[in-house]
């Protein structure tokens, strides 16, 4: 078995056993009803206390065959409102960058946290669409309320 | 001869220098080991031995994963227990020799000093050499002198914690009880403490690559960050032997090459006490 399928089974088996409250991550279900490894979606719930809460983002993580080589591709819908989410709802984050921060070892569950930390402290240097990277950092007023009717449309089930 | 002091003007000197002709003979004499210290250094060596071979079945008879190992700790525990108060008593000996090594270079250069011992020599000699013991005394005043020194620092300790010899039965029969557990501290120049894989105070026995258990675990020599063998082989690029990748770990900035990796063999016994308990 590839080091690729083996590693995406384990990250699965230790996922199942134990992940952080109000995550959830799951691989997709191909065609024929079996598992696909290599695509997940998973839920990124907004931290208590600050714009992002009461809601649970969307993501889905897609693992290329070089993995834990090369960083798994993790995109938020289009559109997605955030300094640090391309338009495409790809997201900018060193640790999933192969040029940068991210490394073999590097969890699921790590790249699920840092996520939700980089929802709360966008990172002002490294723009990825205009209209919120403008607001973050000009128009305070104008970011909330965007945070926050984004956050209604995510609204956490439970 | 203290007593020959008191016989009037005319003082032997209590302390003889030889004469150069015999030196050579005298020295051959005091510059063997005592029997002794061979029979500890054999000792020692059986007893690592018997570690090491005992070891060496856990892990070879583990491998074909049929047969449960009986994992008994107080061998080892005895082992350790013999093995130091073998290292004590070569200490000590090691202690006894350097006293006499000293003496010895003392007389010597006593010996090269004065003239050969004649009737003229000896007035001479009475006058000028005030040494005042015995060659016995001088030993054993060395040998007090410096065990007081090497007992009284917490030297012995420290002389033990470096004997490699005592650390290995040291570390193994720590591991055969708390496989999932550090090593304590007192060889914490091996480590770079809170650089090791920990999760929640416990010791990973799985390839942070693969996230499976260990089977052959090879450590960097340069971040000690420890990886299962064929997937941190299959980080490196092919072609280039001498190539350098980033350590798969993160937060760690070290460039590592295939040659900085060595077979982890107390990890590779953790991995199989641990399973084999389970």
């Amino acid at each position: 078995m590839s080091l690729c399928k083996t590693r995406l089974q384990e990250e699965r088996k230790l996922w199942r056993k134990d992940h952080p409250f109000g995550f959830f991550a799951k691989p997709i279900k191909a065609e024929d009803g079996s598992l696909d490894l290599t695509t997940w979606t998973a839920g990124i719930p907004g931290k208590q206390n600050t714009l992002w809460e009461g809601a649970t983002y969307p993501i889905t993580i897609t693992f290329p065959e070089e993995y834990p080589s090369k960083p798994p591709k993790v995109k938020f819908p289009a559109e997605f409102y955030h300094p640090n989410v391309y338009p495409s709802g790809t997201i900018c984050l060193s640790i999933l960058n192969e040029e940068q921060d991210w490394r073999p070892a590097i969890t699921l569950k790590q790249i699920v946290l840092g996520i939700q930390e980089l929802l709360t402290s966008p990172n002002p240097d490294s723009p990825a669409q205009e209209p919120a990277w403008r607001a973050f950092l000009k128009e305070k007023d104008v970011y909330e309320k965007k945070i926050k009717e984004q956050a209604k449309r995510y609204i956490s089930t439970t | 001869m203290s007593s020959s002091r008191r016989s009037g003007d005319f003082q032997l000197p209590s302390y003889l220098p030889l004469h150069s002709s015999l030196l050579r003979k005298f020295e051959k004499i005091h510059s063997n080991r005592p029997p002794e210290y061979d029979i500890i250094s054999q000792s020692i060596n059986d007893l690592v031995r018997s570690t090491r071979d005992y070891i060496e079945y856990i892990l070879k008879k583990e491998s074909g994963q049929d047969a449960a190992i009986y994992v008994d700790d107080t061998l080892l525990t005895n082992n350790l227990q013999a093995l130091e108060s073998l290292i004590r008593s070569k200490y000590d000996l090691d202690v006894l020799m350097d006293s006499t090594k000293e003496s010895r270079s003392r007389i010597r250069q006593d010996t090269k000093e004065v003239q050969p011992l004649t009737i003229e020599s000896l007035q001479e000699s009475t006058n000028e050499l005030d040494v005042g013991q015995n060659f016995d005394e001088v030993i054993i005043s060395n040998y007090n002198s410096n065990l007081e020194l090497h007992s009284s620092q917490s030297s012995f300790r420290s002389y033990l914690s470096g004997a490699p010899s005592y650390q290995y039965v040291k570390n193994v029969s720590f591991i055969l009880t708390h496989p999932e557990d550090p090593l304590p501290d007192d060889n914490s120049a091996l480590q770079t403490s809170d650089d090791l894989e920990v999760a929640g105070g416990k010791i990973s026995l799985k390839d942070p690559i693969s996230l499976q258990y260990f089977k052959d675990p090879v450590r960097s020599k340069k971040c000690l960050h420890v990886f299962e063998s064929s997937t941190i082989n299959s980080m490196f690029p092919d072609h280039r032997s001498g190539a350098l990748i980033e350590c798969p770990t993160d937060g760690c900035k070290a460039q590592i090459s295939r040659q900085d990796l060595e077979p982890d063999e107390l990890m590779q016994l953790r991995v199989r006490v641990y399973l084999a308990a389970k």
